[in-house]
């Protein structure tokens, strides 16, 4: 009895493999997927350590220098003060992929509450859920425009004004954005409390509070990770929209839909002018597109081992 | 299918009664003050007189109210009178006035209106009738080259902004090429420009060819991936099999079969796109200089016009709602599965 144990546990012995690891292997195998985690990566930390190392300031105005084109000094040129167009991209970067995170991960929190509140609780569902749909029924371009409009003054005076316009920014394109996170997580909810581990924890009384974030939580992760890639693109896209339209960040505190919004005024004299913040959009938007593409293929585990 | 049509028509009201008290809200409650613009020498008695007459002092309820009897009675009766003639006893009552231009909102509606359904409506034709066969033959042809390189033209659709893609095409066609070639095209689009004989014609074709297709991509983008799952679905019913097994012809089976079948949930996407586009359309509106609809709503936003703000943010809500009844109705009318009465 005990040499047959001794056996078996020797034999076969592999470390037990975190499943995490299947879904990076599958998520490797995924071309577009790895092309635009690397350029994503790219970006990200371009903008991130890129303006310690880069010797330019972004606000430095030099008057004798301005409207330049691409040279070594200045690898894409300087705007009409002067100032260098490259440490514009990379500052303004920060404050874009800043605005997409915060506000894709408010609209992640607010979609998975609410999703998890409908989904587990059957009274609150028909109350969540028509609240869901009505918000779905807004027009949210124009409201995100009447809004910004109307609150920009009041919160710049409390926050200051880039302070202010951020939190602004963020509030909103979370407010207006959570509804389908919160579906896809009711509908993965509902199917989950089916389940038996469910039921096997609520029969040894597991409270309802352990339960969500024990039982529930983990099991909805895959859902709300690709539903985090798509907020991030829809976020920065809607901050540059909102820049492009004017009703960003203030002139002076470059964000990539701003420097887009300026440069078109010199398409004439300057037309390469619109193509790098252009650019920086939407490769951004591609690579993290691309991201959620493979994540959602990796996430699925019918999908993965093929 | 009456019954059912009945019940969603019902819904409609409480949803659009909560989305008018939202805007109304959103516009009432900031911290804005519609005697702002006006100049500081006004005494201040004066300008709460002028308070006094925009009805900016009743209670806010009051005020919802009025807004709402003035778009959902008055404006109608209005609108019904120019079009019949009669007199509806409109005379004297106080419509909804832009705080810019002081005349009535609706007119400046209906003025900016031709434009942005000519360029909006084209765009969405041209869309759908480049995303259908990319999505059929995409789909048929599973991985193929064909795929692929629709997949990669989708997902640009997807992420190239259409104040990135209208810049572009601003800077290929309008900037680079020089203005006396053939392939020139104009960067602003032209409102007062007539279609009288074949040279006006060829000149309004040509600048309505950039903001279409800048706004065609981002359409085609969603619906060719739709028809393509739609039809993926399909192709592997029972059914197909059954067909080709009686001896059908490939193109019967898949043009009249599959295709038929697929488009139930395309038609209700395509319907329930309309209203977005109308959203987008704000963006592609201000980079060709279209002056529709869009347009209105930056100018009358960037002026503190609340009641041409609240009417236009209104309309928009309207149009997302009737078009979600119009997608459900189709989708049950299509659909006898979806018919649960």
């Amino acid at each position: 009895m005990t040499e047959v144990t001794a056996t078996s546990a020797d034999a076969p012995k592999k470390a037990p493999r975190n499943q995490w690891w299947d879904v990076w292997d599958q998520f490797k195998s995924h071309k577009g997927a790895m092309l635009g985690f690397v350029v994503f990566m790219t970006i990200v930390l371009g903008v991130l350590f890129g303006p310690m190392l880069w010797h330019f300031d972004p606000t430095f105005i030099d008057i004798r220098a301005r409207n330049q084109g691409p040279s070594w000094a200045h690898p894409m040129g300087t705007d009409q003060l002067g100032r260098d167009t490259f440490a514009r991209m990379l500052s303004g970067g920060r404050v874009s992929l800043a605005v997409g995170m915060t506000a894709m991960a408010l609209s992640l929190v607010v979609g998975t509450f609410v999703g998890v509140l409908a989904g587990y609780f059957k009274r609150l569902d028909g109350l969540l859920m028509r609240t869901t749909d009505l918000f779905l029924a807004l027009p949210l371009l124009p409201l995100l425009l009447v809004i910004i409009m109307l609150f920009r003054d009041k919160l710049s005076a409390t926050f200051g004004p880039e302070g202010g316009i951020f939190i602004l920014m963020v509030s909103a394109i979370g407010i207006t954005s959570w509804m389908q996170t919160a579906r896809i997580v009711r509908g993965d909810v509902l199917a989950l409390k089916e389940r038996e581990f469910v039921l096997a924890a609520r029969s040894i009384g597991t409270p309802n509070r352990r339960m969500i974030t024990r039982h529930v939580l983990p099991n909805v992760l895959s859902p709300i990770l690709v539903s985090a890639t798509l907020g991030i693109a829809n976020a920065i896209i809607t901050e540059s929209a909102l820049s492009f339209l004017g009703l960003g960040f203030p002139p002076d505190f470059p964000t990539w839909g701003r420097l887009l919004f300026d440069s078109v005024d010199y398409l004439q004299q300057y037309p390469e002018r619109v193509i790098w913040p252009g650019l920086a959009i939407s490769l951004t938007v591609l690579s993290v597109n691309y991201m959620g593409d493979g994540l959602r293929d990796a996430l699925d585990p019918r999908i993965r081992g093929r | 299918m009456f019954t059912f049509t009945i019940r969603r028509l019902i819904l409609t009201v409480p949803t659009l009664l909560f989305i008018s008290l939202v805007i109304f809200l959103i516009v009432k409650l900031s911290p804005s003050d519609p005697t702002g613009n006006l100049p500081l020498t006004i005494p201040s008695e004066v300008r709460e007189q002028i308070r006094e007459a925009l009805g900016v002092n009743k209670p806010l309820l009051v005020q919802y109210l009025l807004w709402l009897k003035q778009f959902f009675w008055l404006e109608p009766l209005i609108y019904l009178e120019n079009l019949t003639g009669w007199d509806l006893g409109t005379e004297g009552k106080v419509r909804l006035i832009s705080y810019q231009t002081r005349s009535p909102v609706m007119d400046l509606i209906m003025q900016r209106m031709p434009q942005t359904l000519t360029v909006v409506g084209t765009a969405y034709l041209v869309g759908i009738l480049i995303a259908l066969p990319i999505g059929i033959i995409s789909a048929y042809k599973q991985y193929s080259v064909f795929d692929q390189a629709g997949t990669f033209i989708s997902m640009i659709g997807f992420s190239v902004p259409p104040f990135f893609s209208g810049v572009l095409v601003i800077v290929l066609f309008s900037v680079i090429i020089p203005s006396d070639s053939f392939f020139w095209l104009p960067s602003i689009y032209d409102t007062t420009h007539e279609v009288v004989d074949w040279e006006s014609f060829k000149y309004q074709f040509r600048q309505m060819i950039m903001p279409v297709m800048v706004l065609a991509l981002q359409i085609t983008a969603q619906i060719s991936r739709f028809t393509r799952a739609s039809m993926l679905d399909n192709l592997n019913q029972d059914y197909v099999r059954t067909a080709r097994a009686k001896g059908m012809s490939e193109s019967v089976t898949v043009m009249k079969h599959v295709l038929r079948n697929s488009m139930i949930p395309v038609v209700t996407v395509i319907a329930l796109g309309i209203p977005s586009i109308f959203g987008g359309a704000i963006i592609t509106e201000q980079v060709f200089k279209v002056n529709g609809l869009g347009q209105l709503l930056i100018i009358a936003i960037q002026g503190g016009d609340v009641p041409t703000v609240q009417t236009l943010t209104f309309i928009f809500a309207i149009l997302i709602v009737l078009f979600n009844l119009i997608a459900d109705i189709l989708y049950g009318l299509l659909d006898p599965r979806i018919r649960y009465d």
